[in-house]
């Protein structure tokens, strides 16, 4: 497990260089997302731009991925992205990082541009560039079945982008399988700049875990903690759609655009319980013995006859609430177009959103769209999902996301935006919920609900409880801001520990607090690598891979003034939910002083700058170029 | 005596007893009625406001 391998590949030279990893690295980083930051923390320098063929696309699996335990199907893919021109980053279930393991490697640096489309295939340490011309303009299920046929070869994994990426939209993904997605960050539309139109990836080769009997034992264990939890059994029954009862019955779910904190009675048919209708089995990433996907039918209506998987909670939001529609069939629906497009449906439904309620207020008009955009109206959703995807008309304009957007229509429409460094956020309405929306604020990629969100803050878990749990004295109150600095900081580095090992966040500590976390890795990591680590020296591995990020934001022009959420929170206060929740809104002090709260955790100083004693003491130093030169 | 079992109350988020197979339930801390789904046969969870 410790003579593992990195590739370089230089797409414009096409030259590929493969190193192994060094052992000091796995120390410093780990694997998976921590690893992937240090390559680009080095490598790009901010004069580059998000579609330069100097900007790296970093593929890298978890120190544990492809082993059976929590779900480590995981890859990462990190690039500076073209939403926020910072940390672009996703995160993908799945399939495809096992495979590339098995295939020898586990992380690609890549940079520069082919001349034409082409393909990575990795196949037992070896690498290499195919044409891909004959791929172009395919969508993302039809890559993935042309690439098995020609290469010959069922068991063949690949990361692919479809019509998004190729049009380098801003908020294109990476896909795997049918439902796999590295959603966020534009990182396709990086790899779409650089005519890559997927990676390929097959494997036979042994991975040497340190010590199998024992890791194998202590892994069964883990699986066994997570499967008994109530957590787990109704992820495996609803899958994340489970989150919308909870989030619509309280009143912290976006509605047409954040208008609303919740569609109230109207939102009953989107209720988790009625997807079961459509349920015909259950599947999950390599292995995963929670199982919290969906292959689901539609059996009657428009619709009729389409089999596909998924839709998650993202989408509920997507071409559900934040449109005012309630019905699955549409859910499913343009859930399925999003995977063969090769689109982050969280971004794609937020940009039509806003676009909705840009034409309710007049802002965009009848003449500037093609057709009218009415809360409600499918067809009208769908349709302009298309041309933002094709960039056809306005679809061009939305395609750049908000803020150039914004540029063209009036500054005026940012202020309906709800985004966070340009990235949108999920449709959850955290203005009620404090912790939620420093999470969403100072996460190094933008808005986003999986780089910190305290999910179990909601429980109001006993104070003694959370002392134990998290180690310092949190407040159970989740409408409380004091301490929930220390709350945002601490998830911050355990999800960069999660997503560094390459562990599923649902089987994490995110959403229950009886899940494994760091005294279960530190005995998972001896028996799988054969390293030593102890709890803090991981926690420690968090805060410095989440610095690195924080200084490649500031180095590319991001800072204080962008960790605040969207001015709409501040504003307007909740009009609907639960009593506790009606009339709830952020207040502006109280923010102010959880976000110094939490950047004193970090050791940042009061511009969320991270102090010299703190790069210092984490061993962080300025930028190196190492990516090796290829002639 | 029939069986009981506990689902999260979402307005004053405690635990609250539920009824074996029951549909309907009320908070006992806070009088919310709420609809209930069944994950299990033994687990229960607020599915929306009754
Ligand atoms: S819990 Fe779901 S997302 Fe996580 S590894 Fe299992 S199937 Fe994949
Ligand atoms: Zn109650």
């Amino acid at each position: 497990m410790l003579k593992r391998k990195v590739a370089f590949v230089d797409l414009s030279k096409e030259k590929v260089v493969v190193e192994e990893i060094p052992k000091e690295l796995r120390k410093k980083h780990l694997g998976g997302r921590g690893l992937n930051w240090y390559y680009i923390y080095n490598n790009v320098t901010p004069e580059v731009e998000p579609f330069d063929p100097e900007n790296l696309l970093v593929i890298g699996t978890g120190f544990l991925t492809g082993l059976p335990c929590l779900g480590t199907g995981r890859t990462q893919i990190s690039t500076k992205g073209p939403l926020t021109k910072g940390v672009g980053d996703a995160n993908m279930g799945g399939a495809f990082g096992p495979e590339l393991r098995y295939a020898g490697f586990d992380h690609l640096v890549i940079k520069g541009k082919a001349k034409e489309p082409v393909y990575l295939f990795v196949y037992n340490g070896e690498i290499e560039i195919r044409k891909a011309s004959h791929l172009w303009g395919l969508d993302t299920y039809e890559t993935q079945k042309a690439l098995k046929e020609e290469i010959g070869d069922e068991r063949v994994e690949s990361m692919v982008i479809g019509k998004a990426g190729e049009n380098k939209v801003y908020f294109a993904n990476v896909m795997n399988n049918i439902k796999n997605a590295g959603g966020r960050g534009g990182t396709g539309a990086v790899m779409g700049s650089k005519n890559l139109k997927a990676i390929a990836t097959r494997g036979t080769m042994d991975m040497h875990i340190h010590d199998v009997d024992k890791f194998i034992e202590y892994a069964m264990q883990m699986n066994q903690q997570v499967l008994s939890t109530k957590w787990a059994k109704t992820l495996s029954r609803l899958g994340t759609p489970l989150l919308y009862d909870v989030s619509y019955t309280t009143g912290f779910i976006g509605t047409m655009n954040w208008q609303y904190n919740t569609p109230g009675k109207e939102g009953e048919p989107l209720e988790a319980e009625y997807l079961q209708d459509y349920i015909v089995k259950h599947t999950a990433c390599m292995g995963c013995s929670v199982h919290c996907r969906h292959r689901v039918k539609i059996e009657r209506g428009e619709y009729a006859g389409l089999i596909t998987e998924g839709p998650e909670y993202t989408m509920m939001g997507s071409f559900g609430t934040l449109v005012g529609c309630y019905d699955w069939d549409l859910v499913i629906k343009g859930n399925d177009e999003c995977n063969r497009w090769g689109v982050d449906n969280l971004s794609l439904g937020a940009i039509i959103s806003w676009a909705f309620e840009l034409y309710q207020r007049e802002i965009l008009t009848e003449k500037d769209v093609g057709f009218k955009l009415e809360w409600g109206d499918k067809n009208a959703v769908l349709e302009l999902a298309r041309m933002i995807v094709e960039r056809e008309e306005i679809g061009d304009l939305l395609a750049n996301g908000f803020l150039e957007a914004a540029k063209k229509i009036g500054e005026d429409s940012l202020y309906y935006a709800i985004h966070v460094k340009g990235q949108p956020d999920l449709h959850t309405d955290e203005r009620g919920i404090p912790s939620f929306a420093l999470g969403i604020a100072t996460s190094t990629r933008g808005a986003d609900h999986l780089r910190s969100r305290p999910a179990i803050d909601l429980f109001q878990l006993p104070e003694e409880f959370l002392e134990k749990l998290i180690g310092y004295k949190i407040k159970s109150d989740f409408t409380a801001y004091e301490t929930k600095g220390i709350l945002v900081w601490w998830f911050e580095l355990y999800f960069n520990i999660v997503d560094s090992l390459g562990v599923c966040k649902f089987q994490s500590t995110f959403n229950c607090p009886h899940c494994p976390q760091y005294d279960e890795y530190v005995p998972l990591l001896k028996y799988a690598t054969g390293l030593d680590f102890t709890k803090e020296e991981l926690i420690q591995i968090g805060e410095r891979n989440y610095t690195m990020e924080r200084l490649f934001n500031i180095i590319n022009g991001l800072g204080k003034e962008h960790d605040y959420p969207p001015e709409r929170f501040f504003k307007e206060p909740n009009k609907r939910g639960l009593p506790f929740m009606k009339g709830r809104k952020l207040d502006r002090d109280k923010y102010e002083k959880m976000l110094m709260e939490y950047y004193a955790q970090h050791g940042w100083d009061e511009n969320g700058v991270p102090k010299e004693e703190t790069l210092k003491k984490l061993g962080i130093e300025k930028p190196k170029p190492n990516f090796p030169e290829v002639e | 005596m029939s069986e009981k079992y506990e689902a999260r109350c979402l307005n004053c988020r405690k635990r609250f007893e539920v009824e074996k197979g029951a549909e309907i339930a009320v908070c006992n801390h806070c009088g919310s009625k709420w609809r209930i789904s069944w994950v299990t046969p033994e687990q229960p969870k607020v599915q929306g406001p009754a």
